[in-house]
């Protein structure tokens, strides 16, 4: 590629403008680039479009057509601006003369019309391309409340986030992020609750990214979470647009991206990931009770496996004599190990979970019955696996299941390993060291500079709507972390 | 990196530091003032609180007491780490050595100190809170075991004892409060004070509830002591199994407040890097723990540590102008 012509600006030649944009595009070989010529007012245009990203009624109709039938040209050479005054349908317009902030636009849907005799370009706002409409959500799923998720336009997003949270002091700002194919990024906040600060830092942090290209959301989070070697993810990915309004409106920010279904909330804290989305549409007992549950779910889920080794291996003393009579018994037979029974069972769990995970939906299903019905049986009668252990590792596999947050419940899994690996070193002590690990592991994170365990650790006033919720007129507290002048507001 | 800690994390880890070495102290490793010991707690709790607060007096200079209060610090981490390695040979692991067993928890400490001080303090916070929990749920269950005659006579051995036991007790808080002496905003004496009450109160509060327990036996070893503590002979054994986690985090949490501290004056008094100060100092610890000599040492420390260390600081604080201040 021609890096001079790149950073060059356009010229009074249409011609020359024109050979320019075709060099750049490749349109030799790129058959959707597209150059419409047509002589309107007495001067000669191109309207630059990608066919599929532009949409062609919009076009047709509000640029082409209006420019043929406008007959009055003014005496003088027409420049852009008079095109924008007076001519062109289109609600958003705009002037441009650097080729490669043309192309960059062009290349998103964008057209440009070059004037002859004009050394500036019109960018029209024909972004048409095809995209999948607003639906249910896939994995965020609720009992009650709403049920629109994200898509993958960036637009659509912004537009259901001011659906839901129509405030004028909602601010999206707009970032490309990335060298060569710059992903779009929005932030998002509401002015005056999110602390300046927190913004700042967000932003600082999307404008450093210094990477060819960034694909989607995930590689921004990757790019900007302040511990990328943590295991526990520092923000927080809903598909809900109700969500990350409740979320703006606590003093969060939230980041949006082209081709990202789902939107990413930060500063988060370890309890955000414990919240599910119809908490608050649930009355504050049964959301409370719920919580509880998923609290019960984490600790299980990392905690059970290991316990059970460790008890089993090193402390049967402290099993009642019944339970340590049943599981004797079971495991008469089995002739491995116990971390060998766990470790199987623990792998041939995660694998027919990822395998239900990328199979159609239609096979999934039959997996998860040959998963949990044929290979459990089978894996009992042939004595490979005692059925006590089947129990612990349906029950940590539930326990993971209640966790809302896809990569938490990830995090889990290996922390759980870890566990396991401790328990059956050391016993009880390698549980607690683990423990003792993790708490500390937990205890240095952070989300964009906000402690990962506030507002418990450090203690910080907040809502009763961390673990317990209690009822939504006793929130009058915004999150620790919104701006002082919110807080001060609420007292 | 700087190794730093804020004054609230520091508090919140001091306060279970104290509390947790003041409770082993007392229980475990000096049983002599039997009944007494929650009274020996309360003694050492006065003699250490005005070293305490004149203590930030001191925080600026005073190589001699950053010296003093490390070499107290290390050492006394080196003997938590070897009751920590016994405990854990003791309940299960009774044919791999100690030393081996003192090596995973190194890590973990190590892990601790390289996280920075605010995240040993922040899980301090965390730690504090699942304590509550599991000694609510050890109240629960043994709640028919408790026997309140057991606590008398108040005294225990005697008057004697009971100040011989304060002024041990003093000693395990030096060692225990290394943290606070690392905090580089000076909140006032408040925090300080406020830890040590507190660590003290936990601490009394416990020994008064295994005392109900187990009647103190003095005169038999280090394990039955430890032994008595975790499972009192009337209650299931599986009842053990919360205060099993109890005993291990406790001690865990002491360590890091330890190591941290020490690690943190190591570089305050060489100027070296944080992460180089950890490892050494967790090092020192794991070769500590294993000289023979260490027990005796500790004992040492303890009855002379806080005298030692209070001289120390009145001559830091004088020096600096700090007591006419």
């Amino acid at each position: 590629m021609d890096e001079a012509s790149l950073r060059s600006e356009l010229t009074e030649s249409l011609d020359q403008n024109v050979e320019r944009l075709k060099s750049l595009l490749r349109s030799d070989v790129n058959s959707d680039a597209q150059f419409r010529r047509l002589r309107a007012l007495d001067t000669d245009l191109c309207a630059v479009y990608i066919e599929g990203m532009a949409d062609d009624r919009k076009l047709s109709d509000f640029v082409l057509r209006a420019c043929e039938e406008r007959q009055d040209a003014p005496g003088g050479p027409i420049d852009a601006e008079y095109l924008i005054r007076n001519v062109l349908e289109i609600a958003q317009c705009e002037t441009e003369r650097r080729v490669e902030a043309i192309l960059d636009k062009v290349v998103t849907g964008m057209s440009a019309l070059l004037i002859d005799g004009c050394d500036e370009a019109v960018l029209l706002e024909t972004r048409g391309y095809p995209a999948r409409p607003v639906n249910r959500t896939t994995n965020e799923s609720v009992v009650i409340g709403a049920q629109e998720g994200f898509v993958e336009s960036l637009r659509t997003n912004m537009t259901l986030l001011r659906r839901y949270l129509p405030s004028y002091r909602l601010i999206t700002e707009c970032l490309a992020v990335g060298r060569e194919a710059p992903c779009h990024v929005a932030l998002a906040y509401v002015d005056g609750v999110a602390d300046a600060s927190i913004v700042d830092v967000a932003r600082q942090r999307l404008l450093g990214i210094d990477a060819r290209s960034v694909q989607g959301l995930g590689a921004v989070q990757q790019f900007i979470e302040d511990s990328p070697f943590a295991l526990l993810p520092q923000m927080l990915q809903t598909e809900r647009p109700d969500r990350a309004a409740a979320c703006l409106m606590e003093g969060q920010v939230v980041l949006l991206a082209d081709n990202s279904p789902f939107a990413l909330v930060a500063p988060v804290t370890l309890f955000h990931q414990l919240h599910a989305s119809d908490d608050s549409f649930a009355r504050w007992q049964y959301g409370s009770f719920l919580r509880l549950i998923r609290v019960m779910g984490m600790l299980v889920s990392v905690f059970l496996p290991g316990l059970y080794i460790a008890l089993t291996d090193y402390h049967m003393h402290l099993l009642p004599l019944s339970l340590l009579g049943s599981i004797a018994e079971a495991r008469a037979n089995v002739p491995f190990p116990i971390l060998a029974e766990i470790l199987i069972m623990e792998f041939s769990f995660y694998m027919i979970n990822e395998a239900g995970t990328r199979m159609p939906q239609q096979i999934g299903s039959a997996l998860g019955i040959v998963g949990a019905l044929i290979l459990g049986q089978a894996a009992v009668s042939a004595s490979i696996i005692s059925p006590i252990l089947i129990i612990i590792v349906a029950i940590t596999g539930l326990g993971n299941y209640a966790i809302p947050d896809y990569g938490f419940g990830i995090a889990l899994v290996i922390c759980r390993l870890f566990v396991i690996a401790c328990g059956a070193a050391l016993g009880l002590y390698g549980v607690c060291l683990s423990a003792f690990a993790l708490l500390l592991g937990l205890a240095g994170m952070r989300s964009l500079g906000i402690p990962y365990l506030a507002p418990v650790a450090p203690k910080q006033p907040h809502n009763p709507d961390l673990l317990l919720r209690l009822p939504v007129w006793l929130q009058r507290r915004p999150m620790f972390f919104a701006s002082k002048r919110e807080r001060r507001a609420a007292g | 990196m700087r190794l730093r800690i804020g004054a609230r994390p520091a508090r919140a880890a001091a306060l279970c530091a104290i509390a947790a070495r003041v409770f082993m102290g007392l229980t475990v490793d000096m049983p002599t003032t039997r009944n007494g010991a929650w009274l020996s707690a309360l003694f050492g709790a006065l003699l250490a609180g005005p070293w305490l607060a004149f203590l930030r007096y001191a925080r600026a200079r005073g190589m001699l007491l950053r010296s003093a209060l490390l070499a107290v610090t290390v050492i006394d981490a080196a003997a938590v780490l070897a009751a920590l390695a016994r405990s854990a040979g003791y309940l299960a692991l009774d044919r791999t050595s100690p030393a081996l067993l003192a090596i995973p928890a190194g890590i973990a400490l190590l892990w601790g100190v390289w996280r920075n001080g605010d995240a040993v303090g922040y899980a301090a916070m965390i730690w504090a809170r699942i304590a509550l929990a599991l000694l609510l749920i050890v109240g629960f269950l043994q709640a028919r075991s408790f026997k309140p005659a057991w606590l008398t006579p108040v005294l225990g051995s005697g008057w004697p004892d009971v100040l011989d036991g304060g002024v041990h007790a003093a000693g395990w808080i030096v060692s225990a409060s290394g943290i606070l002496f690392v905090v580089e905003e000076d909140g006032g004496a408040g925090p300080a004070l406020g830890a040590l009450a507190g660590g003290v109160g936990v601490a009394a509060l416990l020994i008064v509830l295994a005392g109900m327990l187990t009647p103190t036996r003095a005169l038999s070893g280090w394990i039955i002591r430890l032994d008595d503590l975790l499972c009192n002979g009337r209650a299931p054994l599986y009842l053990q199994l919360p205060l099993i986690a109890l005993w291990f985090a406790a001690l865990l949490h002491l360590l890091a407040c330890q190591c941290f501290a020490a690690a943190a004056l190591v570089q305050r008094l060489t100027g070296a890097g944080g992460r180089l100060c950890g490892t050494l100092i967790v090092l020192a610890a794991l070769l500590l723990s294993r000289v023979g000599v260490l027990e005796m040492a500790s004992a040492m420390l303890a009855r002379y540590g806080f005298a030692a260390t209070a001289a120390l600081t009145a001559l830091s604080a004088r020096r600096k102008g700090g007591l006419s201040a």
